[in-house]
């Protein structure tokens, strides 16, 4: 296609920043036609345009991978067109200015609580909630395969002492008001769970030996691993549920003696 | 600059380090030269990828190759960004590093494409300025690649080639010239794959890429989720002769098969070194007409949810 001697020479003049931030506003907004002619040659088999259109493709296409990756158990609650849908607003509002992909998805639950659809409701309900809170499990699982953490240490055994007893470094506790860990597992295992009722929920997700590992747990033993977590100490911990649960101390003991053995397996401990 | 580009090994033929063939290179170090790590997948990593590198890299030469410099760019270097790649560059001791001439974003965006730079005068001077200035701070030459593109701007006024050869002689950096990018551009662009890779400076070449395409008839895309094809290996031939031969890595990156797999079609290599024999690149059918991405996301994202232990 031949360009006038008046385009060709307005395109002459268009600056290397000019040019590319035209190119970067045709990728975020494809929906705005651009002046393609002005930028882009055309060749035999593709217009101007239409070589424009593989990149303006590819740029969506390959964020939208990326979040379905990241969030595979959301694409799953939401379906893939609805999730979709929800990827292509947040990328618009929060495009990426990180050099890596793994952060792409780190505001994707905060856009979700922005953007739900019951905002300015007196009464919410109950889904974006799960949603939200789905999300946000979901980012911190990526960032925990990762994250930097001292990975020298010595696994705790049943002869471990007690007061040498310490939580792997990589251990997040967590509380839900939805099933989340049990609707994650089911759904990145092809299980297709259906979605969940609002039931509060705590969960343990930690790395050892460099894996993931993702447990359910009781309300008391939360507080008992949030107190251990906070103290590093188990005899403090064992005193809190004693002063604050009213748990008597021999029956303690006793719950003790399982949850230590089953943690052991389960890798919850290193030796300090 | 203590190294020169040209004293840099020929390290004989490597694969795409990926986090598929973790357990199958820990379990029986296969007989592969060298190893290409993309840097922006090890940088941050505090995880299993990192762990791997580390036991890889005592055992196998490991070249760096990044996907996010964006040295074309008219935003200022990302020195962030810089420290980070030359903190694992010193950790893990790498051959050399390299990039791609391209850009990823302006404004501080990141659209995590390697976009293609227009090609004239102003863009020259202010890539090798920074080139320069990337080269000054890492301590080491840079390696840049020939990008896959799909469009060429109105305002290109140098060939590619002509452009690859003015950075080289303003900056002395080092070339990765990527066959097969070279043929999917020159398919896109309408120009002679043949005269690009003859005008290269030569021996500016540290390295080159082979990997597979998709042809979608009007276009082709570079997806690395194919075997190579017999026109890419045609210009290999041409590539190789005129180097006189430089360190050679394959690149499978999306639908990655098993190791072997990958592994046989790299050493397929070894059946192009002996000359170009050819006056012209053979045309290639159209294999697909589905919508594809170039530059796959598989080989940036590990897949996490797949890494649970039972629990």
């Amino acid at each position: 296609m031949k360009i006038s001697k008046d385009a060709s020479r307005k395109a002459a003049e268009k600056s290397f920043s000019e040019i590319q931030q035209w190119m970067q506003h045709q990728l975020l907004h494809p929906q705005f036609a651009g002046d393609y002619e002005a930028f882009v040659k055309s060749t035999s088999k593709l217009s101007a345009k239409e070589h424009m259109r593989i990149y303006q493709r590819s740029y969506i296409a390959r964020l939208r991978d990326c979040m379905v990756a990241q969030f595979p158990a959301l694409s799953h609650a939401l379906g893939r067109q609805l999730f979709l849908q929800f990827a292509d607003l947040y990328l618009l509002e929060y495009p990426s200015k990180s050099y890596t992909l793994g952060d792409l998805g780190q505001h994707f639950g905060a856009f979700l609580e922005e953007t739900r659809p019951d905002k300015d409701a007196e009464v919410k309900e109950s889904w974006p909630d799960f949603m939200i809170e789905l999300a946000n499990f979901e980012f911190l699982v990526n960032i925990s395969f990762d994250e930097k953490a001292d990975e020298n240490y010595q696994k705790a055994t049943a002869e471990t002492k007690e007061e040498a007893l310490q939580l792997v470094p990589v251990f997040h506790l967590l509380k839900h008001n939805f099933p989340i860990s049990e609707y994650y597992k089911e759904a990145v295992n092809d299980r297709n769970p259906e979605l969940p009722f609002a039931q509060e929920s705590y969960c343990v997700l930690l790395r050892r030996d460099y894996r993931l590992g993702l447990f359910e747990i009781y309300p008391i033993q939360y507080h008992f691993l949030a107190k251990l977590k906070e103290t590093q100490s188990i005899a403090q911990a064992k005193q809190f549920l004693i002063n604050q649960f009213k748990v008597v101390g021999d029956e303690l003991e006793n719950h003790w003696q399982q949850w230590k053995t089953k943690w052991l397996e389960e890798g919850f401990f290193v030796k300090r | 600059m203590k190294q020169k580009v040209q004293e840099l090994p020929d390290l004989g033929l490597g694969l795409g380090l990926r986090g598929e063939h973790f357990n199958h290179i820990l379990e029986y170090k296969p007989a592969v030269d060298w190893f290409e790590i993309i840097s922006e997948n090890f940088m941050d990593s505090g995880g299993r990828p990192r762990y791997v590198l580390d036991q890889i890299a005592e055992q196998y030469p490991i070249v760096m190759h990044g996907v996010s410099m964006s040295i074309g760019s008219t935003d200022p270097l990302n020195y962030d960004y810089l420290k980070r790649l030359k903190k694992l560059a010193d950790e893990i001791n790498p051959k050399w590093i390299s990039d791609h001439l391209c850009w990823t974003g302006v404004l501080s965006l990141n659209s995590h494409d390697l976009l293609p730079v227009v090609l004239n005068e102003e863009s020259l001077q202010l890539i090798t300025t920074k080139i320069k200035q990337v080269q000054d701070y890492l301590e080491r030459p840079l390696i840049l690649e020939n990008p896959s593109t799909y469009l060429t701007f109105q305002q290109s006024t140098i060939p590619e080639w002509q452009f690859l050869k003015s950075m080289v002689e303003e900056t002395n950096c080092g070339l990765l010239l990527d066959v097969n990018n070279v043929y999917v551009s020159s398919f896109n662009n309408e120009f002679d794959p043949i005269e690009y890779i003859e005008g290269l400076p030569h021996e500016n070449i540290v390295q080159m890429h082979l990997a597979g395409h998709q042809h979608n008839g009007d276009h082709i895309i570079d997806t690395h989720d194919s075997p190579v094809v017999d026109p890419v290996w045609e210009l290999f031939s041409l590539a190789w002769e005129r180097t006189g031969g430089t360190s050679t890595l394959l690149e499978w990156d999306g639908n990655i098969p098993e190791f072997d797999i990958c592994h046989a079609e790299l050493l397929k290599a070894k059946n192009y070194m002996d000359g170009f024999k050819k006056q012209c690149i053979a045309s290639e059918t159209m294999q697909q007409d589905i919508q594809t991405v170039s530059n796959p996301i598989d080989f940036m994202v590990s897949n996490v949810a797949k890494d649970f232990v039972d629990s």
